[in-house]
């Protein structure tokens, strides 16, 4: 009955409620005397408190054995994190690092690719993917100074294509690869010219006679153009009953890969012969035009000659008597 | 829970409260108020009030404490069982 009354839910009740409610009115006295006198209760605080306060200051700042080993443990594992914070962090930024470097020696290379011929080097805004193929779209203009027939290169010296139109702000490049393309084109290796000609999707190729032996892997260069490297023969197609053989000829660089190229500023298309004619005529004109010289200079150096002539001719006679004597 | 044990976990809730572990002093101090009726919680939460001159402004922490005191004081006959032979479990 005893155990009974004392575990009854109405009893813990009631035995409960009192002391709580003195509890709180004695605490929330104390804080009203806390707020009134605050600087009392701070003394008492920091009296009643202060082995806590040593103990804790202890453990921070000795160099005793178990504190340090605690802050050891505890700063080893804000180092390890704070590490790791920093390696990933550190990992992104040589990412960005490394693909300023990459392209910052990228962009240098092409810069100083041309020797004498100046060049400058140009975003590709679409490659084939997005334009009719073997067209390229560039973020250099008539304003940059991009001409028509201007030629463009990959890395150092592998020509790609011309530029076939230009507006200020960008230009289109037509590559060799083109359909119509025709040129004249040297193959190491049998060191011989041959025409070339684009068939598109990206390949050239180049029409030899039979008995010329060309093979994978032979360097193709366009002649009209300096250090114009185009690319390589990756294909052979020969038939022995055809009286030619053909290889065939893709750039060195994928054009997905194209993000610069370099563009010359300078025009390589050709000109009709009738101009070059022209053009040849008046520089020789021009060459062997005596247009400083008068009749009196031209009298006098007559003059000269002549007294030169004579002089000569008196020297060898008397070489030719001492001679006999 | 015996008396020197409800000392012993005092002590340590004050020492993790001057010591600014407030992640260890709190969810204790739960669990102890939930085990005992906590009343002297009060006393250890107005002197770290004092320590930290809470005084001065606010004693958020004597406060917080008598609330979650009366919270609990209200919560726990609500959570009390009865076994078979009349006895009280919490």
């Amino acid at each position: 009955m005893k155990k009974y009354s004392s575990t009854m839910k109405a009893s813990y009740r009631h035995n409960s409620r009192k002391p709580s409610r003195r509890w709180l009115g004695i605490a929330l006295v104390t804080i009203l005397l806390g707020i009134l006198f605050p600087w009392l209760i701070s003394k008492i605080s920091a009296v009643v408190l202060y082995p806590f306060h040593a103990t804790s200051t202890w453990i921070k700042t000795s160099d005793s054995v178990l504190p340090l080993y605690l802050r050891s443990k505890s700063e080893l594992q804000a180092e390890v994190e704070r590490l790791q914070t920093e390696l990933a962090t550190g990992a992104a930024a040589q990412t960005s690092f490394s693909r300023l470097l990459q392209e910052n020696m990228q962009l240098r290379s092409m810069a100083r690719a041309g020797g004498e011929e100046q060049r400058l080097v140009a975003r590709v805004l679409a490659r084939p993917d997005y334009l009719a193929y073997d067209l390229l779209q560039i973020d250099k203009g008539t304003s940059d100074g991009v001409v028509v027939g201007a030629p463009v290169y990959t890395g150092v010296d592998s020509i790609v294509g011309l530029v076939v139109h230009a507006t200020t702000e960008y230009a289109f490049v037509d590559l060799f690869t083109s359909p119509g393309f025709e040129s004249t084109a040297y193959i190491f290796g049998p060191n011989v010219f041959a025409p070339i000609e684009g068939i598109g999707g990206g390949v050239a190729r180049v029409k030899l006679p039979q008995g010329v032996f060309i093979t994978e892997g032979q360097l193709v260069i366009l002649p009209g153009v300096s250090s114009g490297v185009y690319g390589e023969i990756v294909s052979v197609q020969n038939e022995p009953t055809q009286p030619e053989q053909y290889g065939y000829i893709s750039p060195p660089l994928a054009m997905n890969n194209l993000l610069y190229v370099s563009v010359g500023l300078n025009s390589i298309e050709s000109r009709p012969v009738e101009e070059i004619n022209e053009t040849v005529r008046a520089m020789l004109r021009d060459s062997l035009r005596l247009s400083t010289t008068t009749m009196s200079t031209f009298a006098s150096s007559s003059q000269i000659f002549i007294e030169e002539a004579a002089t000569t001719s008196t020297t060898t006679a008397e070489e030719g008597l001492i001679q006999i004597e | 829970m015996t008396i020197p044990w409800r000392i012993a976990v005092l002590v340590f809730i004050t020492w993790c409260l001057v010591a600014q572990l407030y992640l260890i002093a709190v969810p204790l101090a739960v669990w102890y108020l939930f085990k005992v009726d906590g009343h002297e919680l009060i006393l250890v939460s107005i002197l770290v009030d004092g320590y930290y001159q809470a005084f001065y402004e606010v004693p958020i922490l004597s406060l917080a404490t008598i609330g979650l005191i009366i919270f609990f004081d209200f919560i726990k006959p609500q959570l009390l069982m009865y076994t078979g032979g009349n006895e009280m479990v919490s």
